[in-house]
């Protein structure tokens, strides 16, 4: 089954989003490598759009979902004792 | 896939500010106070998943000014109604600070995400997808969707919408800001649904209009495989047609158990590489009188294989003599009277012991007794003996052909001999047994 294999020690919320956000843009720059790959020809239109199917998608949708996980969580995380007088207009 | 066309999309223009083409919508200066949207209803709960795809590129927008270039929600089709409401999903592009900002907000549970780093008068190619809860917004900078500028990201409300907007002003009741901005080629990639018209019949027919080029030429060692089964879900009837190359109509009214046979002779040039144009010749041969059998139809017109083995399983000595020839034998020399094709056996009547061995197949073994009857025959005394027996066993070596006739027609043929032998009888006349195995190269 797909998931994340999140590093030793990277185990609590905030390490984990900040992890998740890391990853997201290595894919995208992966991404935009391979891309520029496909419009100088370097790979075939078949070989790209293999790659958006099989590879960037599905690691992209699985980070989204993970991100919006982590998201939610720190929402819910009452921890840092944050005060709305904090913000200081 | 097809683009939305926008001139089907319901319009309000409050400010005059919206140009709708097929595919495109250009608004000039629109106050952000103006309640003007580009609506389509698609029906209850038609937005569930999907992935939608859009362009949009921006010329001016003010200071804290906001248009939203793709909308979803039931009743709400400004970015105000939808806040006042808390219901619809928009992305926008904003004016932060003097920052171009690409935003997604979700007006039921106020997740928001946003990229800054736009530019003015570029254009922007959107993916804009939700999977379940998970909402995201792909940001490209190229038509192809190759160069990722960002993923906005959001947890989206667990709802479903009816109505796509294609473009959705804010109706902001601060006047002063306006954005002036197309909106391209929003493609909602849903497949089109036809609804039958009707019930489908068992009787109804179906034709197959089936044509393949061929793309490039075929080779000799291509294989072409038909599996072809049809059933026959109710009774034909005689004015059925079926067609091969030509009509043919059933003459009887046939039946679900009714066989059909089809035999198919396939025309192949496999000499050379084939090509496109090449025929393929299919015949196809069908009994529609009565229920075939499995042993109905089979044909071979291609002659009997021929008879393998001797065709002689015995013979008969002809005559009182018999030649055996050998065309050359090695002692020949000029001070000899041996020449070609002598008679190297003379066998007369009474001499000659001709052994059945072997005569039902290759090879064949023939032998007999000769007695020595010194000056009487000039191959008869030991001496000449030797030579003999010399000569016919290199002839057998070398693998030389002699002739055999008047041992019977059966017989008479070409060989090389595969082994010979003979012992000596001591007596009075001296004589020898000789027993010669035969491989037969050809008639004669």
């Amino acid at each position: 089954m797909s998931s994340i294999k999140y590093p030793v020690g990277v185990t609590s919320n905030s390490d984990r989003y900040v992890y998740l956000y890391r990853l997201q843009e290595l894919l995208r720059l992966e991404h935009n490598g391979r891309g520029k790959d496909f419009r100088d020809k370097k790979i075939t239109k078949s070989q790209w759009l293999e790659y958006e199917d099989i590879d960037f998608n599905p690691k992209s949708s699985m980070i989204s979902t993970e991100i919006c996980k982590y998201r939610e969580l720190l929402k819910k995380d009452t921890r840092s004792k944050a005060k709305l007088s904090d913000i200081i207009l | 896939m097809a683009y939305e066309d926008y001139t089907t999309y319901d319009e309000v223009d409050a400010g005059g500010d919206i140009t709708v083409a097929a595919n495109k919508l250009t608004v000039d200066t629109m106050l952000i106070t103006a309640r003007s949207y580009v609506k389509e209803n698609h029906g209850a709960n038609h937005f569930g998943n999907f992935e939608h795809e859009v362009e949009v590129k921006f010329a001016a927008v003010s200071a804290s000014g906001q248009f939203g270039f793709w909308a979803m929600s039931d009743t709400n089709y400004v970015s105000r109604d939808m806040s006042t409401n808390s219901e619809g999903i928009i992305v926008s592009i904003l004016n932060v600070s003097g920052t171009y900002r690409m935003r997604v907000y979700d007006y039921s549970n106020i997740n928001t995400d946003f990229y800054s780093g736009l530019a003015l008068n570029t254009s922007y190619y959107t993916t804009i997808k939700r999977s379940g809860t998970t909402f995201t917004v792909k940001i490209y900078d190229d038509s192809g969707r190759t160069n990722l500028l960002d993923t906005l990201t959001i947890t989206s409300a667990n709802d479903t919408y009816s109505t796509v907007m294609a473009m959705s002003g804010y109706n902001n009741p601060t006047n002063g800001r306006t954005s002036t901005f197309t909106i391209d080629n929003l493609d909602l990639q849903e497949e089109e649904t036809h609804d039958p018209t009707d019930d489908a019949n068992a009787s109804d027919a179906v034709t197959f209009n089936a044509g393949e080029n061929l793309t490039d030429d075929a080779n000799a060692d291509d294989t072409t495989t038909f599996d072809a089964t049809h059933l026959l879900s109710d009774n034909a009837k005689a004015s059925d047609e079926v067609s091969f190359d030509g009509a043919l109509s059933t003459q009887h009214t046939a039946k679900a158990s009714d066989s059909v046979s089809y035999q198919m002779f396939h025309a192949h040039n496999i000499g050379d590489t084939a090509k496109a144009s090449d025929a393929i010749t299919f015949r196809a041969e069908i009994n529609l009188d009565d229920i075939a059998k499995a042993s109905d139809l089979y044909s071979d017109d291609s002659p009997p294989p021929p008879v393998v083995g001797y065709p002689c399983p015995t013979f008969t000595l002809i005559g009182t003599s018999t030649n055996i020839l050998f065309p050359k034998p090695e002692w020949a020399n000029p001070n000899n009277s041996i020449s070609k094709n002598v008679s190297l056996f003379n066998f007369k009547s009474g001499d000659l012991d001709t052994v059945d061995r072997g005569i039902n197949a290759q090879p064949l073994t023939i032998g007999g007794t000769v007695f020595i009857y010194a000056g009487v025959d000039n191959w008869c005394d030991n001496a000449t003996m030797t030579i003999w027996l010399d000569s016919i066993k290199t002839a057998m070596n070398n693998g030389e052909t002699f002739t055999i006739n008047e041992l019977g027609d059966c017989l008479d043929g070409v060989y090389v001999i595969n082994n010979f032998t003979f012992s000596t009888i001591p007596g009075s006349p001296d004589g020898f047994t000789w027993s010669l195995n035969l491989e037969r190269v050809k008639d004669i």
